[in-house]
């Protein structure tokens, strides 16, 4: 048995009221004058067992009542297999990620989740509690009808939210809710992946009980992915998409919405899409938004995804000749290609390029290591000089494979994943004076090399930790170098500013100076705070730094979230209940596609029942009882 | 046109209109009113003669003025030398001098107006009446008399102090007995918490001597219903026992008590032969009166 309000357990002790009464009768302080106490005495010795047995029971009676009072007060909750449905602590997990919004029988699939959710807080009373959970992990709690009212104002994400923690979180809901049974009632559209988590979700023993919703496939096209290679173009660029078809699709690139280029490409399943890679130049200059773009179909949420590209002419160059020439080469491709123009060092604006024990050196600077090992002294006085709080260690000639770091795994991993490097000099974080962090350390780190830092970058300057020589490592040799090599000119040491890819309801850090972003249609959301909160809407937002353009914010829902189907039932949506579940860990976890057995099986979870009313009912007994024996 | 009779009038409101004395007028008033209804028999006035003179008779019974106005010898023949010669027995110990209600008559009160009334109803019908007045010993004892004045020393005596820590019931109705010489009849008006035997005794002993017996039993209605007083302790009034007890856990047992205690009264004062009644203190004093009445001094039945 437990206690919904276990405090009021407490009233108990007034049941020792009538039994100190009944011991302290004979103490009792009031004397009354009655005559025919010959009577009493005579009533006390010819019935004193009658009495006492009356005396007995009547404490009795009054114990009972004040116990069964005390009890009723402390709501309990029995569970007696088939008697109705005790308390329940019921947390619903709405899975409103963009994949419920598509269509199915002439109803989103989310319509049709909310209307079982309502249908089951419907079935609640008022000893019941309720929480609903959507698939961004927001909680709506309260009344039932409160919880009721709020689901009339949800609406599918536009991205894939995280229907993991969002369980999880509902599992510690549920749990709050003791004495009362803890359930979790899952709603999803079913989706594969929808409960794809790195661990396994533990449930314990709050039972989950799923709906999960026919896997029937609808017909969806979705674009993938959509990349605007460089971030500036010069006028010139490249868009690249991934699209997945079940059928032919058109498709469309526009650029701040015209469209720039069209085309048609054949079924691609989602394992495997369909590339688009489009040359463009435009005649238009700053930030731009682009977008790729199918015909409409059941799901709307993946027709558009979203790219930022910045127009604007080459960044400026200088390259010192003992950077070597590997750099020089690829600088000057570039330069060929008019991504890059070289200009005068010393002109502001202009990127020197140089290996770090040069002298003479400022800002922006592309630093490399130097070749021979006896400059490293003079090139970490030199960085000292320079102001940048970076060291080269001591030389490392061992093999060792580079790796991206997780922030710059996006955009610049590409470089550096699986990089061969043979000779290096450790970068040390050194910020003497300026006395950060090893948080700031860790996130001007770009590459690591054998566990420390390789390639790092600050303000004004990007350092790398070995000569860019095939000797030491294979970095110059690798197809994406010049690309990188362009990006960090361009956005690290230039004005482009960064292009952040991030989905819908998703942290992020604010970007250094960012005072603002600007929304698609034009109107500024100040951004205080080191972190904030991206916006729930897909499109191109930018940083603004006072009134100027500082970056672009693409968001666009997460790719997998466009995996529900590929018009002939083949995908993963057509999971089994059962196996849909099998990431969550606990003592009584099922799944079903049927919404009546759903509801019922939420409720067999807390078979048993509320003793108000029955210890009431004994109470009222007891003192009527009482009142018969005591003659009243 | 109804008429309010004074015996049948509530105890405590008559009490509040008058005197004792004034009272127990207006009850007999308002009793004989009731009786004038009803046929009259054992109410006569008794009859007397003269007869001559024959020697050995008594010379107490000589009527000397027909003897000095007519120079004959006659003497006065009664059937009897007066009418009945009765006894009030009441009792006036502390218990007596209690009441269950604020405006309730305590039984004292109750008895001293009914023996009054009683009193009254006996003198105009020229019967001798005699006051016994006991708690744990006799307070006042006045031989019956059927002299005018009678009226007014019973009355007197009714204001004498009382309220002894006990209750002499059988010594007072042997008292009583010895006052009044003929058979004739005793009422007894007493709460009666006392021992029935030694009652019942003396009950009996005045039964043998040829008087009837009256026993009204004074009764407050908290004595009978033990109405709720919560938990306390009761404390008797003379003996100053306590016993404690809660009214609501043990009303029902006490009231059997109590009923069995009236029964046994009522039983053990009809093997003795005597007549007994209970009186509440908040019946109207004519019930009573009528009991009284059914036993008059010839035996007769109204």
């Amino acid at each position: 048995m437990a206690f919904l309000a276990p405090a009021f357990l407490a009233l108990a002790v007034l049941a020792g009221v009538p039994l100190l009464v009944h011991l302290l009768r004979r103490r009792v302080g009031r004397t009354v004058d009655f005559p025919a106490v010959r009577y009493l005495a005579r009533m006390e010795q010819e019935h004193s067992r009658e009495l006492k047995l009356r005396h007995r029971m009547l404490l009795l009676l009054r114990i009972l009542a004040v116990m069964a009072i005390a009890l009723a007060a402390a709501r309990p909750i029995a569970r007696f297999a088939g008697v109705g449905h005790a308390p329940i602590a019921v947390a619903m997990v709405l899975d409103n990620s963009m994949s419920s919004g598509a269509v199915r029988g002439g109803r989103t699939v989310f319509d049709s989740l909310r209307a079982e959710a309502r249908r089951l807080l419907r079935d609640l009373t008022i000893e019941d509690r309720a929480w609903l959970v959507t698939a961004d992990g927001r909680v709506i709690g309260g009344r039932n009808d409160a919880v009721s009212d709020a689901l009339d104002q949800l609406t599918p994400l536009a991205g894939r939210g995280d229907l993991a923690i969002a369980t999880r979180r509902a599992i510690a809901l549920a749990q709050s809710g003791a004495p009362r049974t803890p359930v979790v009632a899952i709603l999803s559209d079913g989706q594969a992946n929808a409960l794809a988590a790195d661990s396994t979700i533990v449930a314990g023993d709050v039972a989950v009980v799923a709906l999960v919703q026919d896997g029937a496939a609808v017909v969806n096209r979705a674009v993938l992915a959509a990349v605007a290679t460089p971030t500036r173009w010069t006028p010139l660029g490249e868009v690249s998409a991934s699209i997945s078809t079940p059928d032919s699709a058109a498709w469309r690139i526009t650029l701040n919405s015209r469209t720039v280029a069209r085309g048609v490409v054949g079924p691609a399943s989602f394992a495997s899409p369909a590339r688009v890679m489009e040359r463009l130049s435009s005649t238009e200059s700053g930030w731009l938004r682009g977008s790729v773009e199918l015909d409409a179909d059941a799901l709307r949420g993946d027709d558009t995804r979203w790219f930022a590209v910045r127009v604007a002419p080459p960044p400026r160059v200088a390259l010192r000749p003992e950077s070597g020439p590997f750099l020089a080469a690829a600088l000057a491709t570039l330069v060929d290609e008019q991504r890059l123009a070289r200009a005068a060092e010393g002109t502001p604006d202009v990127v020197t390029v140089a290996s770090a024990e040069a002298r003479g050196l400022r800002m922006p600077l592309l630093l490399t290591a130097p070749r021979d090992p006896l400059q490293v002294g003079e090139a970490n006085r030199s960085l000292e000089r320079l102001g940048i709080p970076w060291r080269f260690g001591a030389i490392a000639r061992n093999l060792v494979l580079a790796r991206p770091t997780r922030e710059t795994a996006l955009l610049e991993g590409p470089a550096f994943e699986r990089t061969p490097v043979r000779l290096r000099y450790p970068l040390v974080y050194s910020p003497g004076a300026r006395g950060a962090g090893d948080s700031t350390a860790r996130n001007d780190t770009i590459a690591t090399a054998g566990g420390a830092p390789w390639v790092v970058a600050g303000t004004g300057f990007v350092l790398v930790g070995s000569p860019l020589d095939p000797e030491a490592t294979d970095l110059p040799l690798r197809a994406p170098f010049v690309p990188w090599l362009l990006d960090a000119l361009a956005r690290r040491l230039g004005q482009d500013g960064a292009v952040v890819f991030a989905a819908p309801g998703q942290q992020l850090a604010t970007a250094d100076g960012a005072s603002a972003l600007e929304r698609p249609d034009g109107t500024l959301v100040p951004l205080t705070g080191e972190r904030f909160t991206v916006p729930g809407s897909p499109g191109v937002y930018f940083f603004r730094r006072q009134a100027v353009r500082s970056g672009a914010l693409v968001v666009n829902a997460e790719p997998e979230e466009s995996d529900v189907g590929d018009g002939r039932g083949q995908n993963a949506a057509g999971l089994d209940p059962s196996r849909w579940v099998a990431p969550i860990n606990g003592e009584s976890v099922i799944g079903m596609r049927d919404a009546s057995q759903w509801r019922r099986t939420v409720f067999e979870q807390a078979s048993g029942q509320a003793l108000l009313l029955p210890l009431i009912a004994l109470a009222l007994a007891a003192l009527l009882l009482e009142a018969w024996l005591s003659g009243r | 046109m109804l008429t309010t009779r004074a015996d049948q009038l509530d105890p405590a409101v008559l009490a509040a209109l008058g005197q004792l004395e004034l009272v127990a007028r207006w009850v007999v008033d308002g009793f004989i009113t009731g009786l004038h209804r009803s046929p009259r028999k054992g109410f006569s006035v008794e009859f007397a003669e003269h007869r001559p003179y024959m020697p050995g008779d008594d010379l107490r019974y000589l009527d000397w003025r027909i003897a000095a106005r007519s120079d004959r010898w006659v003497v006065k023949q009664f059937e009897e030398e007066t009418n009945a010669r009765a006894a009030l027995v009441l009792d006036v110990s502390a218990s007596m001098q209690w009441s269950g209600a604020p405006g309730r008559l305590t039984k004292l009160a109750y008895a001293e107006r009914l023996a009054a009334a009683i009193a009254l109803l006996l003198l105009r019908q020229r019967d001798a009446v005699g006051l016994v007045r006991f708690d744990a010993g006799l307070r006042n004892v006045i031989p019956p008399r059927a002299q005018r004045g009678q009226w007014r020393r019973l009355v007197a005596a009714f204001s004498e102090p009382g309220g002894g820590s006990a209750s002499d019931v059988a010594g007072a109705l042997l008292q009583a007995g010895r006052i009044v010489r003929r058979p004739g009849f005793v009422v007894l008006l007493s709460d009666l918490l006392a021992d029935i035997g030694p009652v019942a005794d003396a009950a009996r002993t005045l039964r043998a001597r040829g008087h009837e017996v009256l026993v009204l039993h004074v009764m407050d209605p908290a004595e009978r219903d033990f109405p709720e007083t919560g938990e306390a302790r009761y404390r008797d009034l003379e003996s100053r026992d306590e016993v404690p007890a809660a009214t609501a856990d043990v009303r029902s047992t006490y009231q059997a008590t109590v009923q069995e205690a009236v029964a046994e009264w009522r039983a053990a004062m009809g093997r003795a032969g005597a007549r007994y009644a209970l009186a509440m203190t908040d019946e109207a004093f004519g019930r009573p009166l009528r009991m009284l009445v059914g036993v008059n001094g010839r035996g007769q039945k109204v």
